[in-house]
Order: C-alpha cells, then structure tokens, then sequence
C-alpha cells in the first residue's frame, strides 16, 4: 500500500469513526486533530481501535506517543513502521 | 400513564437501589436491565432510561438497578465483580416479578451488562422459568481485549495529561497491581480476572429464545464478531445502528437509532409470540 492510500485510508477510518463532519478528503495531512477536529481521549481511543479493525495493527506500549497521534502524516508514519515490521 | 417508582431490594445482605418502570397497560411483560460499570455506566445513564421508558410506552415494565458497590447501591465498588453482579441480576428479576406479578422476564443489557444479561438467561429465571427474550447492545465478546482496550485508554489518557512526563511502560506495570485504577474506580485483580475470563465465542450457549445482538458504532453493518456470536443462538439476529457509542461520550447523546431499532426487533418478537403489540 502506497503513502497516499494509507493516508486516505486513515482519513476515511477518522471520519467514519469520530463521526466528523468533513469529507475525508477535507482533512489535511499535518491538521492538528486535537486543534481542529477537538479529537479528546475517547476519540483517541477510537483511533486505536479502528486502527486495530480496520487496518489491523497492534498497538504496543512504545507507540504510544502524543506527536505521532495529533495528525494523520503522525499516525501514517505508524501504520507504515507497523506494517513494514509484519505487525 | 407509566409510572415510575424508585425501589429497593436486597442482594447477598446488601441494599441495591433501583427504579421500576410501570406501564399504564400492559401484559404483565417485564425487562430487567442490566447497566455496564464505572464511567460506561455514567455515560449510559440517559439512553438506557430512555430504553426503560420506551418499553413502558409499549406496556413492557422495566427495572433499572445499581449492581451492588455502584450507584446508590451499598457496598464498595473494589470488593465486587461481574459474579456478585450476575447474583443481583439474577435477585433483580425474582424482585421485580415479586412487585409487578409479571409473566415473561426479558433481559437488556449494555457491553458488561450484555454479557451478565447472556449469562443470566443461561440461568433459570424465578419460577425456574427461562428469559423470554435477551439483547445484548455491544456486548463484551472477549473480556482480554476488553481488558486491554482499558489499558489503552489509561495509556491514552495519560498521554495527553502528562506531557513530556508521560512513560506507557510505567501506566503497563501500574494495571499488574492488586488494585488498578480504572477511569478513576478501584478494581481489584479479581475483577479483572473475571472480565478478563469472558470469551463469549467459546462458552456453551443453551438459552434458545428470540436473542437480538445490537452493534452500535460508525457502521450499519454489524462487525463479524458480532455476527459470530448472534449465530450461536438458536433464534439470533444481529443488527447494526450507525450510533455514536454513547457509553463513553460525555455530553449529550442522541438514544433514537439503538433505542428505536430495539423497539422494532421487539414488536416483532411479540407478534411472534402471539401478543397484542401496543
């Protein structure tokens, strides 16, 4: 999976998931989600879980980090250090 | 016009506090609901008495309870668990069948309390008679992944509270303790452990009456979990409804798709069972 579907694909997983009311494609690569979107830790968790779901990653301990989790080039970044490790 | 009473009863020696929901007319049908715990319970206090007064409209009385250690019940929330909770599910529906002389007992419940509402219609109700119909909204399927969705969330949370002071590691080793701090409630190893035991794929299932398996999230489409575990049942169906999940959300939440689906599956169950659907 190319940088770009894993980016659209973590848009489409936000926005169903959070419920936002933006088209995926609307959402900016580096938007702060916290900023904009008022992501909190519910939403948050909701990330991981569609994360799990939907793009079947295992979240350890050490992924666990604020920066990679405030935008979707952060949580890209993850998907594709996940996946390129077979997790 | 339904009425609604606060009442008490007791279970295992203590006082649990509930609310009874009485229809103007109805059958004698009765639901007793089965509330999730610590902050779920909170955040799903509004729809689930939403759901309580929606099937008294429909002549169906409905108990809402405080497990023991919860609510307004006695006890303290760290001595108990989902065992001493099915005991009082279990204690609610002889109660509630002691004041409303009802006939069929239904069971409702949200994610813990969906997985004590299958338990418990695993069991013989009062009367040794069995549940006249279950729904589980979100149940906890398996109680690991549970338990490790609450570490994340602690994880998460800290997150976003301790900034540069925050360590994952050191929240992991904190949930090995006796006692871990559960979205600010005190739960014990025991409790954990009993959740952590759920696997509702694996335990035997012999209840056989209408079943409905609610998932409520971003999607119509029910997950295949989900679909997995209403195929257990001899008369399962699973529905989704694309809801918000209410039980963690703090502020208002709209009750209508899972209170409204539930309505609809119902009416048909008791068309089926030959009732006068209200």
């Amino acid at each position: 999976m190319s940088p770009d579907e894993i980016k659209r694909q973590i848009k489409r997983m936000l926005v169903e998931r959070l419920f936002l009311d933006v088209a995926p494609e609307e959402v900016a690569d580096d938007a702060d989600l916290m900023a904009t979107y008022g992501v909190d830790s519910v939403q948050l968790f909701e990330i991981v879980v569609g994360l799990e779901d939907d793009m079947g990653i295992s979240l350890e301990e050490d992924d666990f980090d604020l920066q990679t989790f405030s935008t979707v080039e952060g949580i890209a970044g993850l998907v594709t250090r996940k996946k390129g490790n077979g997790v | 016009m339904a009425c609604e009473q606060p009442v008490e009863f007791d279970s295992g020696g203590l006082r649990l506090h509930g609310v009874l929901y009485a229809p103007a007319q109805g059958r004698g049908e009765l639901c007793v609901i089965c509330d999730p715990f610590a902050e779920e319970k909170k955040c799903a206090q509004r729809v689930l008495t939403e759901m309580a007064r929606a099937l008294a409209e429909r002549g169906i009385a409905a108990l809402r309870f405080d497990y023991r250690g919860t609510g307004d019940s006695e006890g303290s929330f760290v001595d108990f668990g989902p065992e001493e909770w099915l005991t009082d599910v279990l204690t609610a529906c002889s109660f509630a069948r002691e004041q409303l002389a009802a006939g069929g007992i239904g069971l409702l419940g949200l994610r813990v309390g969906a997985t004590l509402a299958a338990r418990a219609a695993e069991s013989r109700l009062p009367d040794d008679t069995p549940a006249a119909w279950l729904v589980m909204w979100e149940p906890i399927i398996n109680g690991k992944r549970y338990v490790a969705h609450n570490l994340q969330r602690s994880q998460i949370r800290a997150m976003l509270t301790e900034g540069g002071e925050f360590d994952a590691q050191r929240v992991a080793e904190e949930y090995q303790q006796e006692v871990v701090d559960f979205d600010g409630y005190r739960l014990s190893k025991r409790t954990q452990e009993q959740l952590g035991a759920i696997d509702m794929l694996a335990q035997p299932v012999a209840f056989e009456g209408p079943t409905l398996v609610l998932n409520i999230g971003p999607r119509e489409q029910p997950g295949p979990l989900y679909v997995q575990l209403a195929q257990r049942y001899a008369q399962g169906r699973v529905l989704g409804v694309r809801q918000e999940p209410f039980w963690n959300k703090i502020g208002l939440v709209d009750p209508g798709p899972a209170v409204a689906t539930t309505c609809r599956w119902l009416a048909e169950v008791r068309q089926t069972m030959g009732g006068d659907e209200q």
